[in-house]
């Protein structure tokens, strides 16, 4: 129970959503920019709702508020700092090498945790690529790979399809989870889900979908 | 004071009309969301159309005001994007 719930708190979904959904992405909002993310994750018979407040204190520094209620009365919390040290662009294309650092807690136990990590993406209009290494309560270490099948314009409809691979690893115990997940955004508006499957036993599927909206 | 004009020319875009603008980073609608709410925040914008294949922002603005370049660069600059070119519209 325990274990899992902290599971679930370390669920690494953060409020931006051009991202991974398991994994992370250097992507930060704008200045001054409000993400509110509402999520459903689901682990075995554990089922939570987590609610994330994102806010960009300028364009290359975001912090993320994030509660989380279980539907078996747990409850757990995380604050993390984003902050991205490298950018480089060009036409419909953006490099980025972000830091992240933070905190999560366990209600439960009152058992906290730092967080720490760095991911490296690409965004472009047809591909993304990301990558990341974390710390927690676990090492976690992710690759991410997505296509936009069809290059809708502005005020359309976008969709970008993902494949993940998730690697986590406590103690001597290693889980890899191959992820398909997908974004649907409009406007301002994005609805991002996706399902962990475990490549060997002992392990059960993961389940995540969220809608987040940006002001 | 031909130079004066032609600096405050180069610099200034005070009689508003319609800018077309080459953004680098425009990747997809969601995050050019926050360009779009910047820029309709500007006094006297009337209209922001983005293309992001093109990589391109039109703005029209009424012709009582304007904006540097150096203004227009910070705003797309907090929107998490760069700024290329700026020009008017040919049309």
């Amino acid at each position: 129970m325990k274990r899992a719930l902290l599971l679930l708190l370390m669920y690494p979904l953060l409020g931006f959503s051009h991202e991974p959904i398991f994994g992370l992405g250097p992507g930060t909002i704008f200045r001054g920019g409000v993400g509110v993310e509402a999520e459903y994750v689901k682990e075995g018979s554990l089922q939570a709702v987590a609610t994330e407040v994102l806010y960009g204190l300028t364009e290359d520094v975001s912090l993320t508020l994030r509660a989380l209620q279980g539907f078996e009365r747990f409850r757990g919390g995380a604050f993390r700092v984003k902050v991205r040290v490298w950018k480089d662009y060009d036409r419909g294309k953006v490099d980025a090498l972000s830091l992240i650092g933070g905190i999560t807690t366990d209600a439960v136990s009152g058992t906290s945790y730092l967080l720490g990590g760095v991911a490296v993406g690409r965004e472009s209009r047809r591909w993304y690529f990301f990558a990341d290494m974390r710390t927690a309560d676990r090492f976690y270490a992710d690759t991410a790979v997505g296509i936009r099948p069809w290059l809708t314009e502005y005020l359309k409809p976008d969709l970008v399809l993902l494949s993940e691979l998730n690697y986590e690893q406590k103690g001597n115990k290693r889980f890899l989870f191959v992820s398909p997940a997908f974004f649907f955004t409009y406007r301002n508006l994005a609805v991002k889900g996706g399902v962990q499957i475990p490549t060997s036993g002992g392990e059960k599927e993961r389940y995540a979908l969220s809608a987040e909206v940006h002001f | 004071m031909r130079f004066i004009i032609a600096l405050v020319i180069l610099v200034s875009f005070a009689v508003g009309g319609e800018l077309v603008m080459r953004v680098d980073g425009l990747a997809c609608a969601f995050c050019a969301y926050g360009l779009e709410k910047k820029l309709k925040k500007l006094k006297g914008v009337k209209r922001v159309e983005i293309s992001l294949n093109r990589g391109i922002v039109r703005l029209e603005i009424d012709q009582s005001f304007g904006y540097t370049r150096e203004e227009l660069e910070r705003i797309v600059r907090e929107s998490g994007f760069i700024l290329r070119e700026v020009r008017r519209s040919a049309e």
